[in-house]
């Protein structure tokens, strides 16, 4: 039996990640940039929880597109684009720690590039726990605000940290360590 | 993997909760740059031989000796795009592409904003300049002084900026000076003073150079220095993270005005669009967008800032600008993500 429906409507549909890869590969430019607007607000976050600022984060959020644009010919499961640039963003952010250290600027972060908070005291707290963290080498420091701050599970950071689970959980293991002992253990 | 310290734990549900500075002005900001990226060749690491390092400094320091000692010896500049010139104390002249020239008085100052075959138009922002132009009946040759536009039809005429007025004199042939939806046309001899200012919207002829919110720079002073485009974007994005839409407005055209050869300048004009637009300056939003598409017409940012163009211009209540600007997008974006709305503006 037949039953009146609403006239049809045309629907966007979103293509899916493997689709937009696929035209990406093909030298479409617009699909990358749908792939880049799903995508680089959750590499932005992973970024900056790692860094705890912004200073860096245009640059490490550029390169890190850049590279997928230049190597995504090598990404070998095209549903997996999100945590593969994660895992690029992720080595970006390392070495540009790592020079940080290197040249003794452990905070380059300015204080007008950190994000609103509504309780100024929160920002206090925030900071403290940064500057523990920037005392702690990023090898460490970086699969450890993965899996503590966003909260990705093991093997997630695993694969971010492009290391094996047993040695991302030493490494985990001896951030917490280490900050246990800058923080003085409970607060 | 569980931590015991509760103080600890706290302190990482505070670090969640703080929100990602991440908008979507950041986000096409940081895609155009991806975008000028991918079309850059690749940096070459090279490491200069100290002799040869030592050499090329002994030569830079020789050569700016000079230029310290004997001062710029050519009266005459040719502009190759765009250029600003400030003259406090000397008087040269710009030669343009099409042979059209610019003589500055003592203090004039003069942006060169656009040069291509179809369109020359610059910004004076102070002092007196005599243009001679050449005849071209398919290129528009303009000047815009502080909310007064002078369409040049063929002429040679002197545009001094005056305390309160702009004024106009003609040499020869004609020019078509308007202010907001005033127009006058000049012929040989003929003078006029205009008021200061840009007029109110809806602005037949957007100016989109002219430092609107900045404090007038008194003629006859050397040119302040300008801030870098990084401290114009963090002050930009400073002042819209605080609501301060005028001061980010004033950031972003210095961003793209004293540096219109950075590629951050392209997506500067695209956040100027968005600025003006949500402080309710329909016409100067749209202005801006298609200076943005204009700048880099198959730029990552173009097609949105097409649209978002032809969109303001409805909004400024412009309906010949809206629907030129909507088939402007159509016609270069039959498909696009924004076609079925251009269609709406063009059937408005």
């Amino acid at each position: 039996m037949w039953s009146r429906s609403p006239a049809p409507q045309l629907v966007a549909v979103e293509p899916s990640d493997e689709t937009l890869v696929a035209r990406v590969r093909a030298g479409d430019d617009a699909a990358f940039r749908l792939l880049y607007r799903r995508h680089a607000r959750y590499v932005a976050s992973v970024v900056v929880r790692i860094c705890g600022d912004d200073g860096e984060l245009d640059d490490i959020v550029q390169d890190t597109f850049v590279r997928v644009s230049q190597r995504i010919d090598t990404l070998r499961d095209p549903a997996r684009v999100r945590p593969w640039a994660v895992t690029i963003a992720v080595r970006i952010t390392t070495e540009r720690l790592q020079r940080r250290r290197k040249r003794g600027r452990l905070r380059q972060a300015v204080t007008a590039h950190h994000p609103q908070m509504s309780d100024p005291r929160d920002r206090v707290r925030v900071d403290e726990l940064y500057a523990a963290l920037d005392q702690v080498p990023p090898k460490y420091r970086v699969p450890w605000v993965l899996n503590r701050v966003e909260g990705q599970g093991l093997e997630a950071v695993a694969e971010a940290c492009d290391v094996s689970l047993a040695t991302v959980k030493r490494r985990i293991a001896e951030a917490q360590r280490r900050l246990d002992r800058r923080l003085g253990g409970a607060q | 993997m569980t931590n015991l310290d509760p103080g600890l734990d706290r302190d990482l549900e505070r670090l969640r909760s703080q929100p990602i500075p991440w908008d979507d002005l950041r986000e096409q900001r940081v895609l155009a740059r991806i975008e000028a990226a991918k079309k850059a060749p690749a940096p070459r690491r090279q490491r200069l031989p100290w002799p040869l390092l030592a050499a090329v400094v002994a030569l830079l320091l020789g050569a700016g000796l000079a230029f310290v000692t004997l001062g710029p010896t050519a009266e005459t500049v040719e502009v190759a795009r765009s250029a600003s010139w400030s003259t406090p104390e000397h008087a040269p002249t710009l030669t343009l592409r099409d042979g059209s020239t610019a003589r500055l008085e003592a203090g004039a100052d003069v942006d060169v904003l656009t040069q291509v075959d179809t369109q020359i138009r610059i910004a004076q922002t102070a002092g007196a300049v005599r243009y001679d132009v050449t005849k071209n009946p398919a290129r528009s040759f303009i000047v815009d002084a502080d909310g007064v536009s002078v369409r040049v039809l063929g002429t040679a005429f002197t545009v001094s900026m005056l305390a309160q007025h702009v004024a106009v004199h003609v040499h020869h042939g004609r020019v078509e000076v308007r202010r907001g939806d005033r127009v006058s046309v000049l012929g040989l001899g003929e003078s006029i003073q205009v008021e200061r200012g840009a007029a109110p919207e809806p602005e037949p002829e957007p100016v989109i150079v002219v430092e609107e919110d900045a404090p007038q720079r008194p003629a006859g002073r050397s040119k302040p220095k300008v801030a870098s485009v990084d401290a114009l974007q963090a002050r930009a994005d400073e002042a819209r993270a605080h609501g301060q839409l005028s001061d980010a407005a004033t950031a972003l055209r210095q961003l793209v005005r004293h540096h219109r050869k950075d590629a951050r300048a392209y997506s500067a004009w695209f956040q100027l669009g968005k600025v003006e637009r949500s402080r309710g300056k329909h016409a100067a939003a749209a202005a801006a967008f298609e200076a943005c598409a204009k700048r880099s017409p198959s730029g990552a940012l173009s097609e949105d800032a097409r649209a978002e163009a032809a969109a303001s211009w409805k909004a400024a209540d412009n309906r010949a600008r809206a629907h030129a600007a909507a088939q402007a997008y159509l016609r270069r974006h039959p498909d696009g993500t924004h076609a079925a709305r251009m269609q709406r503006i063009v059937a408005w």
